[in-house]
């Protein structure tokens, strides 16, 4: 071969492997919206570093700043930063793109910062513009929840557990709520299904102890004992055996089981509430006594142990004091009543700030300082300028 | 150029696309399955899925019941045909067992509900009146008794005015109605003259001489205030379909007393006999509660707190449920009363009391500890054992095997069109006691305990005169259960009929104690009782083998105490109040 044939050879060669590596680098360079997409990824699995350069690099690019501020108020949100989130959130909203994502990662901060009506408010929208949105129904949840908005917060985790069949979470919480509205066929229905989805969550002990206690409520002692018998035996469970056993005529059985939880935890209440009655039904009233009012003690607003402790004083013949835990029962009661009232007033104005104050109050009655709290943040959430939900808060705080 | 790099990276995203796909499928094998179980269950219906499971039960139960079919067409409707969907339609209707003609033999007197016209108004439909011949026929009579005014529930007989023929109030929506016996196997309608003017929705009642002058009064539990006017509709929650409202979304309607004058007529005494306000009454028990000689009133209440009205002893009462311990459940809690029964389960000589409540409770089996007071011991007397998805109505005790201790039955049936956790028919209840605890019966499926009915009114008679309990159970728009007691048994019986002279008549509030071996077993006479329904007034005993009936004493109305020694046995004694005590 003469050598300028070679060299034009060559040079073809050279050119071809010269604009196949341009080709190549011009495919495997990502545009802006394909890094914007790895930085969303990267932010998901937490690898924050990575997130904050395609937010650097998506800031030069025109048209990309909204992602950009997108990505910068995911970062900030992750490592706690709530406020300053927010405020580039904010940048990401007026842009189509990356609308629903502000919206979604804004209501976390929202619902973190205790500001829920407003979580409430912008995750609606999210989801009404994307009503498959897994984290806008969770948060959304979360955030009317706190409002005590328990209705509309079930909507939404039902929402998420169709969303996502695998999830156990979202039914476990609809128990929960259930379960602290005494609505206890449904609670029970939750429960079932959480467990249904998985017998591997981490708090599975907790589930099962809490539908048992429901299902003990129910009077189903058979399917509670069912329940129970793959628990371990603390005080707790062992308590809610004993119940069941007595209930089902097993006097001997419930008083072993009985005594084994006293001797693991002497303050159980439910083990008190279960040793006072019968104690109660075998005419010892002095022992039942004895029982019910340490229970009374613990939990001032028990309305069950009062009326049973007026039950045992009657039987010892001690009239006036019976007469006054009836009495002390009967204001419990009517706390609860007026709870129930002032509850179904909130669910129909979600902004009313004064409603939730006053079920705090109420709430505080009960010697319930976790729901108190949540009422007066649900308050000032609707009205940051609410002076004695503030007050109530800070007292609260300072009594803990 | 553009558009092949579009390609190439379309490409890509579908291979990768494909792969997550594939991915999904792999990784999610169970969720077909998962699917096809939710299908399964929503597939299901409700009722099916609900139906009270026999729970805590004892197989082949030793007690026997054969239905007998009427043969006329009796039946209690309940109004659910038309679409209203009001709370009316839920209570059902009652039965009376009494001997209207004295001929020796139960007949039985059925209410026979209403329809809602489109009027719209609650229209009463005829009741029935049927003469026993004593071999469990019952043939329907016209006797005048069946024109209804009103949508009517319950009924009581009682001999009211003393010439030895049982007279009946018929309670409703819309008023009271009083059916006088005139002893020729007729009956004359005689509200308006006995001033028994009362048009709010009537329920339970309980004849008896409260304030110890010889004549029956009338105690009339009142239920809420529905109207067309106000009327809620409520959603079934399982979507699409209209419910009935309960209780809760309507007002008390506050309960009444009528004082008899001993002329036919009786005057409105509910102020100064002290009732409290309120109630959603149905079940009404009267009896002498605390055994101090005069007729005290228990009131089954819906939802709210059961009333117990203690008598001074001239007819006024104070309002002690919450203090005596029968306002409540065991929990502090109020139930859905319905049915009561007043009987010493436990042979201690104190008067208990017992109600049948609705789903996601227990009836209430309060035990008297003396001085008053009372103690919730379902659960320990076993009534927990059958889990909580029964609505129970009409309601009895009685020694229905004949071994000396007492057993109890109840109807059931729900109120709502559909409900969530159980079914409308329900399977009826019956206990036997055995060694002081009671143990629910189970039946084979072909017979009348052993399969769901939709019961209300309950009356325990026995109507074939053969020594048993017999048992009557009304339905809602089904023929009513007639059902004979067919157990084998090798125990004795005794069962009294008392006549009072001093104390009235039917002598309500009577106590009776039969010594029977080392035990007194008591029976009271007591007004009202069940649910909508009257029992016999004539106390049954069963008398196991190997004992026999020793004495009898009787602590009649007026006060005065009778003890008879010269027993027989198997045997119906009827007995007339002495004039004084030497008498016997």
């Amino acid at each position: 071969m003469n050598s300028p044939k070679r060299v034009i050879v060559t040079a073809a060669t050279g050119m071809g492997i010269l604009i196949a590596i341009g080709v190549v680098y011009w495919l495997w360079t990502p545009t802006p919206a394909q890094q914007y997409e790895v930085g969303w990824t990267s932010l998901q699995v937490a690898e924050f570093s990575q997130t904050s350069d395609v937010a650097d690099r998506l800031a030069k690019w025109p048209g990309f700043e909204s992602h950009s501020h997108l990505l910068r108020g995911g970062v900030l949100l992750r490592r706690g930063k709530l406020r300053e989130s927010l405020d580039e959130l904010r940048l990401a909203l007026n842009h189509d793109q990356t609308r629903v994502r502000a919206q979604v990662l804004a209501g976390e901060a929202l619902t973190k910062l205790k500001l829920s009506l407003n979580a409430a408010e912008v995750l609606r929208e999210a989801v009404g513009s994307e009503p498959g949105n897994v984290e806008a129904h969770r948060w959304a949840g979360a955030a009317l929840y706190d409002l005590g908005a328990m209705e509309p917060a079930v909507f939404h985790l039902e929402r998420l557990a169709e969303l996502v069949p695998t999830d156990p979470r979202p039914h476990r919480v609809m128990g929960l709520i259930y379960k602290d509205l005494e609505n206890d066929q449904k609670a029970v229905r939750c429960y079932e299904a959480s467990l249904a989805r998985s017998v591997d969550q981490p708090d599975i002990e907790s589930i099962r102890t809490e539908l048992a206690e429901v299902q003990i409520r129910l009077n189903h002692h058979a399917d509670a004992l069912k329940t129970l018998a793959s628990c371990t035996s603390s005080s707790r469970v062992l308590a809610s055996r004993a119940e069941c056993e007595y209930a089902q005529g097993n006097v001997a059985a419930a008083s072993d089981l009985l005594n084994t939880a006293l001797k693991q935890n002497p303050a159980d209440e439910a083990s008190l509430l279960l040793q006072g009655t019968i104690a109660l039904n075998e005419g010892r009233p002095k022992v039942a006594i004895a029982a019910f009012e340490q229970v009374v003690k613990q939990s001032p607003a028990d309305f069950t142990a009062r009326f049973k402790l007026s039950q045992a004083y009657a039987q010892a013949g001690e009239e006036q004091q019976a007469a006054r835990q009836l009495e002390a029962m009967n204001e419990i009661k009517e706390i609860r009543r007026e709870v129930n009232q002032v509850y179904q007033q909130a669910l129909g104005q979600p902004r009313d700030a004064d409603a939730r104050f006053r079920l705090g109050v109420l709430s505080e009655k009960l010697n319930r300082s976790d729901l108190a709290r949540m009422w007066y943040q649900a308050a000032l959430s609707i009205d940051a300028n609410h002076a004695p939900a503030a007050t109530a808060l800070k007292n609260l705080r300072l009594g803990e | 150029m553009r558009c092949f790099r579009l390609r190439v990276l379309e490409i890509i995203a579908s291979a990768v696309l494909l792969a997550l796909v594939a991915g999904c499928h792999g990784s999610s094998s169970s969720a077909p399955a998962t699917h096809a179980t939710q299908a399964r269950t929503d597939e299901t219906s409700p009722a099916d899925l609900a139906q009270p499971p026999v729970q805590g039960a004892v197989d082949h139960s030793r007690v026997t019941f054969l239905e007998h079919p009427l043969k006329d067409d009796v039946r209690y409707s309940n109004g659910s045909s038309s679409s209203i969907n009001s709370i009316v339609e839920t209570l059902g209707g009652g039965v009376a067992a009494f001997d209207y003609d004295r001929d020796g033999i139960i007949d039985l007197f059925f209410p026979g509900g209403g329809r809602f016209t489109s009027s719209p108004a609650a229209e009463g439909l005829p009741s029935r009146l049927l003469r026993g011949d004593g071999s469990c026929r019952f043939y329907a009579v016209s006797a005048g008794a069946e024109a209804s005014r009103y949508f009517t529930h319950g009924c009581w007989a009682a001999d009211m005015d003393h010439d030895g023929f049982g007279d009946l109030l018929v309670t409703g929506y819309g008023g009271l109605q009083l059916l006088h016996n005139q002893g020729d196997g007729t009956f004359f309608p005689v509200t308006e003259e006995a001033r028994l003017i009362d048009a709010a929705w009537s329920t339970g009642v309980a004849w008896g001489d409260v304030n110890r002058d010889g004549n029956l009064d009338l105690y009339v539990a009142h239920y809420v205030d529905w109207s067309f006017q106000n009327h809620h509709s409520c959603d079934d929650p399982h979507g699409g379909r209209t419910e009935i409202c309960g209780p809760k979304y309507y007002g008390a309607v506050d309960d009444r007393l009528f004082l008899s004058n001993g002329d036919g007529t009786f005057d409105d005494a509910t102020s100064r006999a002290g009732l409290i306000p309120g109630g959603k009454g149905l079940g009404v028990v009267m009896g002498d509660l605390d055994l101090d000689g005069d007729l005290d009133v228990y009131v089954a209440n819906d939802t709210i707190e059961n009333f117990l009205y203690l008598n001074r002893g001239d007819g006024r009462f104070d309002e002690e449920g919450q203090l005596k311990g029968v306002a409540l459940d065991d929990s502090g809690r109020p139930t859905g009363s319905m049915g009561v029964d007043l009987v010493d389960f436990d042979a201690d000589g104190l008067p208990d009391l017992w109600t049948a409540n609705y789903e996601h409770e227990i009836f209430g089996l309060y035990r008297n500890l003396g001085q008053g007071r009372y103690l919730h011991v379902s659960r320990p007397m076993g009534f927990a054992a059958i889990g909580d998805r029964f609505v129970g109505w009409g309601t009895g005790f009685a020694d229905f095997d004949r071994d000396g201790d007492l057993d109890v039955i109840a109807t059931t049936g729900h109120v709502k069109k559909f409900p969530e956790t159980s079914a409308v028919k329900q399977l009826p209840l019956l206990w036997l006691q055995d060694r002081g605890r009671f143990e629910r019966q189970d039946f084979s499926a072909d017979s009348y305990l052993g399969t769901p009915h939709d019961g209300r009114g309950l009356s325990l008679t026995d109507f074939d005169d053969d020594g048993d309990v017999d048992v009557v159970i009304v339905h809602n728009d089904r023929q009513p259960a007639v059902l004979s007691n067919e157990t084998v048994t090798d125990g004795g019986w005794l069962r009294v009929q008392l006549i009072g002279r001093q104390s009235s008549r039917d002598p309500i509030g009577a106590r009776l104690g039969l010594r029977s071996g080392n035990q007194t077993v008591w029976r009271y006479i007591q007004g009202g009782g069940s649910y909508l329904s009257q029992a016999d007034l004539r106390p049954h005993w069963g008398i196991p083998k190997g004992s026999r009936a020793e004495s009898l004493e009787i602590h009649w109305p007026s006060g005065l105490v009778q003890v008879i020694d010269d027993l027989q046995q198997d045997c119906t004694m009827v007995i007339i109040e002495p004039s004084d005590i030497r008498d016997r």
